[in-house]
């Protein structure tokens, strides 16, 4: 049984990866679109936090809300500008126009703050004594947040009449505009709070992790499989994938070591083989 | 009496809680031509999904000319002759009307991969016979004169057409058909009649799924009707149509 | 009766009979500088040409730069000689650099054919993820098993040397071998689209249900596309590492098999070949001379041209006179009604 300090971790990793792995799959489930550049978000947000806080030296909360409004902002700015024309051209086209829009933020980003690491100073210091482990309370914040976050997207998915369309959409496109909403405006909405997502997880985990222009592609690939295991088209499956990812790669680092993350992405291409909707995904995924 | 072409055995498909197709038993004797109705979401397109391989069944068995097929998939089936049409994208939207046949006669090469990158001289033969022959179908089928065109420009009852020639070109010994007459009408409709009743002359055994009641009673020799997933009736299509509960099944659910 | 000798078959013809005297004339007149430039082109070409063909069987793979570092690491591993590494145990085999790339490119060939296999019955996007995943597989495992593979440091690849030409001291050689090597890719892949195989794999990515029900093996076809641009990939990889003369964890990854998507689209997917060709001997002379000088700047302008390209050009920068004909007849329409 591991300790508790490896279970703290892997709360805080899987809930690194919900952040991202949930944004990801409430815009892909409900507008049917992969924005590959959905990583560099996370990216740019520890980026305007770095230049926000650890130089400006603004208050924190007011920075972190500050980079959500922007990153939700660009996200609808994507959509827009970038996704509606090509959306019917196809699958391709879209990703390509997203994987295009990757590299030129991390490129923009890496021209603007130069290719070396930033650091971005601990927000919360000191630790606090949870059973007898000592937990630092910047970890706590990020959990405690996340969980917010988390519980805020559950309430606008499945108690709102936005949210019921967005369930509807995520079904069959043509449906959601039955429900009075304008299509328009529901998904500015969508790609408003996934993006807002990813961009709240880097900013919280700026002053966790280190910060450099490619941070963003791990983070990607990451919920690429968080969400494949909970099941596409499922949020629900892609919050919990997220966690079981989190923790599965933690405690197979404390159990295996060196070659844990070789095992987990072994585990989960088997997963895709054998059972490719995931624990949750729509059944009879015949692609 | 010989040995029945295709028997479906307790066939059920279930997606989660929804019963797509429930207990469903059907034997169709060889060269026979068979309707199948029934309303929306009865089941219909599901129980050709589960005979073409498209869907695995839930429970049963599908047993085409004595051997049990329910493992294989749709091209292995489509070798042995059982073959079936779409309702929804039926054609190879981005190619000519030709290609579209000539695509569609890969079972009858014999030459292989390798034979083909290298282009041997019987591989070429072949292919130009293949190309040959898919002209004649073609002309039987009233397209001369339009290879070159893509099928995506053809008008909705001309694809309907092609994708009927399309099926032939595969030699089936069983043809499913979906919905050969859907949204065409009139003088397109006796046409693409005239050719399924001339498919089944040259001995192909056929089911259409077809909505249009009209068009069953004029063709078919047998009438089968889903309701909710189970068959509620087969039998001689007159007969069949006369019955309280298919009446009720189409009256209830469409009004 | 067709003929044969159709117009454009004529064009097409001399235009590649140009372009390759051309590109031979390069070897002897060009400068090094200009070299430097052209052979990673070329070997993208290669890369970029496999993940066209597998692009027309209706899939996209984001794992060829998987393969590329499974053909850059056997080929350093077959060749590299003891004496110029230290602990790697897997340095025994010190064939001839030709030897090994062409041994390198089977072995990526068998693994595409094997990973094929397993996945390509899935399609679509869990393909997509799976070979996503591949690339931060192969990144591990060249880092876990320094013994084998030489860590971070990476191995030394060393310079060809048959029937003792001098790789070393002149690029001249090394782009001929290059330029021979995408010739015989852009055969291959000519004439695996040309054929009965190119046929099906346009009817699989047309229609693939359709495809399937009138007797086509799906995975079969998507395999062949893969195995076969898995063993360019691999066969290239290996030319980049001897190039390069070492090989590293970090030389192909992600990027570098986005990278490679971008090249298509931007080139163009309606040829097997051109495209490919196209857009990788645009995008990477391109983007090294950006990175020499900006840092993070071929990242960018690669990011935008490919958002221009998407945007302007639906089928690619290769059949751009027919897009701009178009825009302009377009045009033309639009003032006379």
């Amino acid at each position: 049984m591991p300790p508790l300090v490896v279970w703290i971790d892997a709360l805080i990793v899987g809930f690194s990866i919900i952040m991202v792995a949930s944004g990801l799959a409430f815009v892909w489930g409900v507008m049917g679109i992969l924005n590959w550049a959905h990583g560099q978000l996370y990216m740019v947000a520890a980026f305007l936090v770095f230049s926000m806080y650890a130089r400006a030296g603004l208050n924190y909360f007011l920075v972190l809300v500050i980079t959500i409004v922007v990153i939700g902002a660009v996200g609808i700015a994507i959509e827009r500008i970038l996704i509606r024309p090509v959306a019917n051209k196809g699958f391709l086209a879209a990703s390509v126009v997203t994987m295009g829009l990757s590299f030129a933020l991390q490129g923009f980003i890496t021209v603007v703050y130069g290719p070396s690491l930033k650091a971005v100073p601990e927000v919360f210091s000191g630790k606090v004594s949870i059973g007898g482990v000592f937990v630092s309370w910047q970890r706590i914040v990020v959990v405690a947040i996340a969980i917010v976050a988390m519980l805020g997207l559950y309430y606008l998915i499945n108690r709102t009449r936005m949210g019921l369309a967005m369930r509807a959409s995520a079904q069959d496109g043509t449906v959601a505009g039955l429900f009075g909403v304008r299509t328009g405006r529901l998904f500015a909405v969508v790609m408003f709070v996934g993006s807002a997502l990813a961009g709240l997880g880097g900013g919280l985990l700026a002053p966790v992790y280190s910060v450099d222009p490619t941070i963003g592609g791990r983070p990607l690939t990451l919920a690429l499989l968080a969400i494949v295991l909970g099941g596409l088209g499922s949020f629900k499956g892609s919050v919990i994938g997220g966690l079981l990812f989190g923790f599965a790669s933690i405690m197979l680092a404390y159990y295996i070591g060196t070659w844990y993350e070789l095992i987990l992405f072994g585990i989960i291409i088997l997963v895709i083989l054998f059972r490719p909707q995931g624990m949750f995904g729509k059944a009879e995924a015949r692609v | 009496m010989s040995a029945p072409i295709l028997e479906l055995k307790n066939i059920s498909k279930h997606f989660g809680n929804l019963r797509a197709l429930d207990g469903v038993d059907l034997t169709i004797e060889e060269g026979q031509l068979t309707g199948l109705s029934g309303p929306n979401g009865s089941g219909k397109t599901t129980l050709f999904n589960v005979v073409s391989g498209f869907y695995t069944p839930t429970a049963g068995q599908v047993i085409f000319q004595g051997k049990d097929i329910t493992k294989l998939r749709p091209d292995q089936r489509a070798a042995m002759g059982l073959v079936r049409t779409f309702q929804s994208n039926v054609l190879f939207n981005d190619a000519s009307v030709l290609d579209n046949v000539v695509w569609a006669s890969s079972l009858r090469s014999r030459t292989g991969s390798l034979a083909a990158f290298i282009g041997t001289r019987k591989h070429r033969e072949e292919e130009r016979a293949i190309v040959a022959k898919a002209r004649e179908i073609l002309e039987y089928w009233g397209f001369s004169g339009q290879e070159k065109i893509l099928a995506s420009e053809l008008p909705h009852g001309d694809q309907r057409r092609l994708g009927l020639a399309v099926a032939s070109a595969t030699d089936p010994k069983l043809l499913l058909i979906d919905e050969p007459v859907g949204g065409i009408g009139g003088e397109e409709r006796e046409n693409v009649v005239r050719h399924i009743k001339q498919l089944q002359e040259r001995g192909i055994t056929m089911i259409l799924v077809e909505h249009h009641v009209k068009t069953i009673l004029a063709i078919a020799e047998r009438f089968v009707v889903l309701d909710f997933g189970r068959k509620i009736a087969d039998g001689a299509p007159l007969e069949v149509a006369a019955q309280p509960n298919v009446i009720e099944a189409y009256l209830g659910t469409r009004g | 009766m067709e003929t044969y000798w159709t117009y454009s078959r004529i064009k097409a013809i001399a235009v590649a009979v140009v372009a390759l005297v051309g590109a031979i004339v390069l070897a002897y007149a060009g400068s090094e500088k200009i070299l430097t430039y052209l052979i990673p082109a070329y070997i993208w070409a290669i890369v970029a040409m496999g993940w066209t063909a597998i692009f027309r069987t209706g899939q996209f793979s984001l794992g060829q730069g998987a393969f590329m570092m499974i053909g850059a690491y056997s080929s350093a591993i077959l060749t590299t000689s003891v004496a110029e590494t230290t602990q790697i145990t897997s340095a025994i085999f010190q064939l001839p650099v030709l030897v090994g790339m062409l041994i390198a490119a089977v072995i990526s060939g068998v693994l595409a054919f094997i990973i094929g296999a397993i996945t390509l019955r899935l399609g679509g996007i869990f393909f997509c993820i799976v070979t996503l995943a591949f690339n931060e597989v192969i990144r591990i495992v060249a880092v876990g098993l320094p013994h084998w593979f030489g860590g971070v440091n990476g191995i030394l690849a060393p310079f060809p040397g048959p029937f003792g030409i001098d790789f070393q001291h002149s690029k001249r050689p090394f782009y001929l071998l290059t330029l021979m090597i995408l010739v015989l890719a852009a055969i291959v892949f000519w004439r695996l689209d040309k054929s009965r195989i190119g046929s099906r794999f346009r009817a699989v990515a047309a229609n693939k249900n359709l495809a399937e029900h009138t007797g086509l093996h799906l995975a079969k076809y998507r395999i062949i596309a893969f195995t076969v641009a898995g063993t360019f990939a691999g066969l290239a990889g290996a030319l980049f590492g001897h190039y390069l003369h070492v090989v590293t964890p970090t030389l192909f990854g992600m990027a570098e098999a986005i990278m490679v998507l971008i090249m298509c689209t931007a080139g163009g997917t309606r040829s097997p070949v051109v495209g490919a060709t196209v857009g990788a001997l645009v995008l990477s002379p391109l983007g090294d001379y950006l990175t020499s000088k900006l840092q993070g700047g071929k990242l960018m302008v690669f990011g935008i041209i490919v958002l221009l390209v998407a945007f302007f050009l639906v089928n690619g920068i290769s059949s751009a006179p027919d897009s701009i004909k178009d825009l302009i007849v377009g045009r033309m329409k639009k003032v006379r009604a």
